[in-house]
Order: structure tokens, then sequence, then C-alpha cells
């Protein structure tokens, strides 16, 4: 990314720039096209930037909004600071060190250096697979930590599912996807029971 | 003048919740000087309600339950849904609340003017005299002293007050009361009802009957659903009946009521002489400042627990097991619905209909078992009745897969396939061991015993939940919808917030703690008129006769102070 657009980014988001160290660690670490515009609360920068890696594949920008476009990447930081329970936040920084490691194993470089088509290689391997083997991922993961053999695929898997469901949730109740997109109707008025969902168009999002 | 100073009023009311708000307003109606006490803090309508044109990207967690939060309502926050963003503002905190369980009981509950009413179901079910009269013919506990035919006036009085929308049936079991346009079923719905009108000759599905304004009668300060969905959070437009919409303004508008918010009733005075109470003792929540105040008579309406925590606390030489506890049966009998249990499915078709508005509104299937005759009989004692609702599936509906992308954005952006839920509620009997009692070792911050628990549902419950699953699914099956499952999740007695029957109606002060009109049968100028009066727990939303059996009590009390009975200053 162009320094000046990172300085520009920065100062609409904080309203003023000053040299922080984390500022001066973000446009140094433009050169390997560091995707982390805000301040990391829970996050470390390599976890910060495969997650906003993976919420850019889940959820893509195209002619409608994606999920960088509503800060889900933030959003999942944030979450995971304040809301998740210690015990499943182990479970995904275990399913992050191992994701990460996997990477490392298939590109021979370090995550911070990778690009979108090889994250987008390696959550395929994961996600493109038949609907009878995700419904088997799914019964797999109700099983309980401690009774786990294949520990490798359970972390990632929660760890990716995690961030998938998450990406659906900061996205379809953001301000920008629930009142440009989707069917915004805060005080309806009355109750039309059976109408041609041509009428409404998209989902209602409240 | 404040209102420390004055100490002696005609009428008492403690709570105001939706028994108290009712209590104040035929009291003051009555042109009796009322004084109301509440342990909470003041909560007016429309402008003490901070969530209630909130979306959800307005709120930092998107409504989400955060850490901090949830350590201090990990009570609360069994229901699942109360101490989210939106409402946990008017539930408690659990460490400056605390209760006892010898067994788990949930005790979900908020300290604040309007209570619960802020946040009931708003359902609103009158009993009949299947009801009234099952515990007689079953010889089970102890008879209600009241049939159908006494309460019924006022169950007119309170629909035509509060505003109930609802469609009329015919059956004997399920009266209809004074409905104003029921809300529509959407076209799932419909077809359900159809079908069970097609495959059953004993049930029918109809919309619920709610408390949620429809139609064109003029309610003061009130208009009607705005069809937005949020009532927990408090309604701006006045649409659903709550104290702080309806009763409380009444009560005002008199100048008959004074309020007194942040205030502990910890103690009812009773006067051995005259034979009656003479007032109540009341510690400031704030500042621990301790108060009297007396009247003429007094309404308990504090909510099933804590008025009966208020009368076992009322301990004296004539009443050592605390006031109007001659029975012993005083904190027994603790009921509360039992629910959680009945099916799911999903409907094919009706691609191209969808609903416009947001019905705060479920559909519901009066009770079909145990009716008096053969047909209807169970091998389980009572019945339930069905609620539940049919929608168009949201993004939620991927969840479960895996697939990403921009074709998975696309389709979530439409509306998804049918899908339709039920749950079951059921009677639950009253058992004299089913209780709640008195901790005096430990103390609450105001120096208050603490309340504890023991109570559990019991075979007939249990016999009754495998009946409700599996009629749930048959229903659906034979609707010809899909993915039929069923479920029955464990249900903990108090988590319907339908608690009921800790002083209990009757005809015999042997046996009973209240009479027939809700008077303390050796205390008679103290009414207990929440659900702690409740004889038997029927299967129905119980507020609606917690309303009208207050509105009878006062009127009947306004009768005893006019005739001079309850002469004790």
């Amino acid at each position: 990314m162009d320094r000046r657009d990172v300085l520009k980014t920065m100062s609409l988001s904080l309203g003023y720039v000053i040299a922080t160290p984390s500022l001066l660690k973000i446009l140094s670490s433009c050169e390997t096209r560091n995707n982390i515009q805000w301040k990391l609360q829970f996050l470390s920068t390599s976890q910060g930037f495969v997650v906003a890696h993976l919420t850019d594949l889940i959820l893509p920008s195209s002619n409608t909004l994606g999920a960088k476009d509503v800060q889900i990447p933030q959003f999942i930081d944030l979450i995971l600071k304040d809301l998740i329970p210690k015990n499943e936040k182990e479970i995904f920084l275990k399913g992050s060190l191992v994701f990460h490691l996997k990477f490392k194993k298939l590109f021979k470089k370090d995550v911070l250096k990778g690009s979108k088509k090889e994250f987008s290689a390696l959550l395929s391997a994961y996600f493109n697979i038949t609907s009878e083997k995700q419904n088997h991922i799914f019964e797999f993961l109700r099983t309980s930590e401690e009774d786990i053999i294949d520990t490798e695929s359970y972390y990632i898997y929660k760890y990716l599912i995690f961030i998938r469901y998450y990406s659906l949730f900061g996205y379809f109740t953001s301000k920008r996807v629930g009142t440009e997109i989707l069917n915004y109707d805060p005080i309806p008025g009355s109750f039309e029971a059976c109408i041609p969902v041509l009428e409404v168009g998209n989902v209602s999002s409240i | 003048m404040s209102n420390n100073d004055i100490k002696h009023y005609d009428a008492i009311v403690i709570g105001t919740g939706i028994s108290g708000g009712w209590a104040a307003k035929e009291l003051c109606e009555s042109g009796l000087k009322t004084l109301v006490l509440e342990r909470g803090r003041m909560v007016n309508h429309v402008v003490d309600y901070p969530t209630a044109t909130m979306d959800p990207w307005d709120f930092k967690y998107r409504e989400l339950t955060n850490n901090a939060d949830s350590k201090t309502q990990e009570k609360q926050a069994r229901t699942g849904y109360v101490t989210k963003e939106t409402s946990k503002h008017w539930f408690v905190n659990d460490l400056i609340h605390p209760y006892n369980e010898d067994k788990r009981f949930d005790w979900i509950r908020g300290y604040h003017v309007g209570g619960r009413s802020i946040t009931w179901g708003r359902q609103c079910l009158r009993l009949s005299d299947l009801d009234f009269e099952a515990n007689k013919k079953e010889n089970i506990a102890i008879d209600w002293p009241i049939r159908y035919q006494d309460i019924a006036p006022w169950y007119d009085k309170v629909e035509e007050f509060i505003g109930v929308s609802g469609e009329k049936m015919g059956l004997s079991h399920f009266p209809d009361g004074i409905f104003s346009p029921p809300m529509g079923l959407n076209c799932v719905e419909d077809e359900f009802r159809i079908k069970i009108a097609d495959n059953y000759e004993d049930r029918y599905l109809t919309i619920g009957r709610f408390a949620n304004l429809t139609g064109d009668k003029t309610h003061l300060g009130r208009s009607n659903c705005q069809y937005r969905n949020r009532c927990i959070r408090g309604c701006p437009f006045g649409a659903y009946f709550s104290s702080n919409s309806s009763t409380l303004p009444a009560a005002q508008r008199t100048g008959n009521m004074v309020m007194r918010p942040h205030s502990i009733v910890h103690r009812v005075i009773y006067d051995d002489t005259l034979k009656l109470a003479t007032g109540v003792e009341v510690i400031d929540a704030e500042t621990y400042e301790k108060f009297t105040f007396s009247a003429k008579v007094i309404f308990c309406c504090a909510s099933t627990i804590a008025s009966t925590a208020l009368l076992l606390n009322s301990t004296s030489k004539r009443f050592p097991n605390g006031l109007g506890n001659d029975s012993g049966e005083l904190g027994h009998n603790l009921m509360d619905h039992h629910f959680k249990v009945g099916a799911t499915a999903t409907v094919n078709g009706f691609d191209d209909k969808y609903y416009k508005g947001r019905r705060p509104a479920s559909f519901h299937i009066p009770r079909f078992r145990n009716l008096g005759d053969e047909k209807s009989k169970q091998s389980f004692l009572r019945g339930y009745g069905f609620q539940g609702s049919a929608s168009r599936t949201n993004w939620k509906r991927a969840i479960n897969e895996l697939s990403f992308g921009e074709e998975l954005k696309n389709k979530l952006f439409k509306p998804g396939p049918w899908e339709i839920g039920i749950t079951g509620f059921g009677e639950c009997l009253p058992y004299h061991e089913n209780r709640m009692y008195l901790n005096y070792k430990k103390l609450d911050e105001w120096g208050q015993p603490t309340i504890a628990f023991d109570c559990e549902f019991k075979e007939n419950e249990m016999k009754m939940r495998k009946d409700i699953q599996s009629e749930a699914i048959k229903m659906f099956k034979s609707a010809g919808f899909n993915n039929v499952k069923g479920y029955d999740e464990p249900s903990f007695a108090g988590n319907a917030i339908h608690e009921m029957g800790t002083a209990r109606m009757g005809l015999d002060p042997k046996t009973s703690v209240l009479n027939k009109n809700n008077q303390v049968h050796s205390v008679l100028n103290v009414y207990v008129t929440d659900g702690a009066c409740m004889t038997s727990s029927a299967y129905q939303n119980p507020s609606l006769t917690y309303m009208a059996l207050t509105a009878r009590a006062v009127n009947h009390a306004a009768k005893q102070i006019k005739k001079q009975n309850f002469n004790n200053g």
C-alpha cells in the first residue's frame, strides 16, 4: 500500500497523526503489504495480518461491500479481547499457531510475507470439501477438547470456523450492510403477514 | 414536603410490577391515598428506555454479552437472552443480589419501577374452570377458593384497559376475552393452521393473545404497535402494556399516589391486639436509613418470591414462622412452567412469499390433553399448550457450512428457506416439598436474609414432556414439513419466569395462606395478589390472572375500608 494512503487512513480514523511506535511499525511494514491499519487490541501483528486476509477471502469486496469495508478484522480483534471466554480464546490461539505453521511449511516463508493467493490456497484446502465431509467436520468439532486425537485439524477448524462465523456476524450486523444492502425498516408501522418477496427484495437487517 | 414526611396512608403497595401497578391504579382510583414502594430505581416511561431505538450496530458488541457483564449476571444469563446489551439493565446484578440453591432455580428479575412488566412476554391467556377445578377433581394439593365466574368480570376489566389483541375461539377451556384485532399469521403459519385443522379434530392453531395495541380503541398516552419487536427494551410508543406505560400514569393522574423508589420493605408490622397489620418497615436502598410507614391496608405485590420472603421475615410472637403462616404452607408449593421442549422443521415452497414488519407475537395451540373427556385422557395429569412461529431464515442459515467468497455473500442478502418451531409450555403440579425459605446465616448488603430454593420438576412433568415432544413431531410430520427434529432441553424451575404458588389461596386457613379475596387468612388487611397466590399453575402464561385478581382484591379492600373494617390507627 502507498504510504500516503496509509497516512490518509490513519488520519481519518484517528483524527490526527502522531509518530507512535505502532504507527512506525505499520509504515515500515508497508513493503510486506501489511493489511493492518488500526491498533490491535488482542491479536499480534502476524495474527491480525492473517485474520484480515481470511476475512477478506470469506467476504470479499466486489460490487458490494466486503469484510474489510465494514471493519471485520477490527471487530474480531475486539470481541476476542472483551467477549470470548478464556478457554475459547486459548483454542483460537492454538488454531492460529497451527495455521501459521502450516503456512510456513507449505510456502516456506513467514505469514507476514504471505499473499492473498497463498492464503486462498490454504483456506480452500480446508473449506472446499464435499458437504458430507463438512458435516463430518462439524460433528468432529462437537467432541470435547480432551478426547481429540487429531489435534491439528481440530484447532485449525475451530480457528477457521470462528473467523468465518464472526465475519458473517459482524458483516450482517454492521451499519453499512444493514442499511445500504439489506432491507432496513426501523419502524414498519404495520404487519403484512404474507406478501410477494419481490415487494421486499433483500432479507431484513433487524 | 418530601415523601418521607408523610407517614400515614390509606394504603401501601409493595412492588411496582404487573400486580403492583394494578394495585396502585385501582387503590388510587378508589380515592385512597396510596404509598407505592419500590426497592429499585425510578424508571420513567419512554425517557428511561436507553436502548429502545438502537440498532445492532449502535451497540459496541452488536448486542452480545461481554465478559465483564456476564460475571455480574451469571444467574440472569441462564435465560440465554436477558443479559444482552439490549436489555441487561432490566435485570439484577447477581453479585449484589445473591440467592442460594439447594437445587438449581433460575430466579430472573429486575429491581426498578415497573419490574418485569417492562420485559414480560405479554401473552394474555385466561384460566378456565378446567384449571380452577382440577386440584379438587384430582385430589391434588387443595382446591382453589374461586371459580371462573368469580374472576371473569375482572379479566374483562383488565383486558379492556391494557388492550389485548387476539382471536376468539369459542373453546370453553380456553375462554375468549375482549380482544382488539388479531395480528396476522404468515403464509407458512397459516399453512400449518390449515393442516392441523385437516389432521386433528381436537386442536387448533391461533395467533397468540398479546398485550400489544391494535385496532382503533383509545388508550391514553399509548399508540398502536409499530411492529418493531423490541418490546423487551421498553416501548417509546407505549404500544404494549407495562406498569410504566399504563397503570402507574393512571394512578399518578388521580393525585392520590406517592411513589417512593429505593425502598426495601423488609417487615410488615403486626398488632396482636387489633389482629391487623399497621404498616411496614423500610430500608432506603441508597442511604440505609430506616423508615416506618403506616396504612389501613397493605398490598404485597413484590413478586411470588419477594412477597413471600417479606411475610416469612415478618415474625412476631403471634406469628413465629412468618406473618399469616399458621398453615405452615408459606414458601411451599413453588411452581413454574416447564418448557424448552418441542420440535423444529423446514418448510418447502413459499419461496415467493415474505412478510413486512416484525410481529411481536407467536402463534398458539391451546391445550388439548386431559380436557375431561375419555378421548383426551393421558397417563399424566393436566396439560400444555404450544407457542411457536415460522420465518424465513437470514444469514444464520450459513453457520453450519464452510462456504465462502462472493457467491456466499450474494446468497445471504436474500431471504432463505422457511423454518418453523414450536415449544410446549406445561403445567407443573403444586408439590409441598418444592419450596423457598430464608437463610439468616447469609445476609445481603442491607442485612436482610437471603432466599434459598429447593424446587424441581417431577415425574408428572417429565411424562408430559415426552408427550409434548412426540406430539410436536407428529404435527409437523403430518403437515408435510421437512427435516422435522424434536428437542428436549433441560428445563429448570424459574427459567420460564412464571414462578408462583408460595402463599396459596384456599378455603381452609389450616392448609392455605390466603382466602378467596387474596387476604391473609389471619391478618385481613394484608393482601397478596402477585403470583404467590396461585393454588395451581395451569399451563397459561399467568400475568393476566395476577392483574385480574389484583383488581378484584382492591375492589374488596376498598369496600372494607369504607365499612371501617380495617381501623388500625
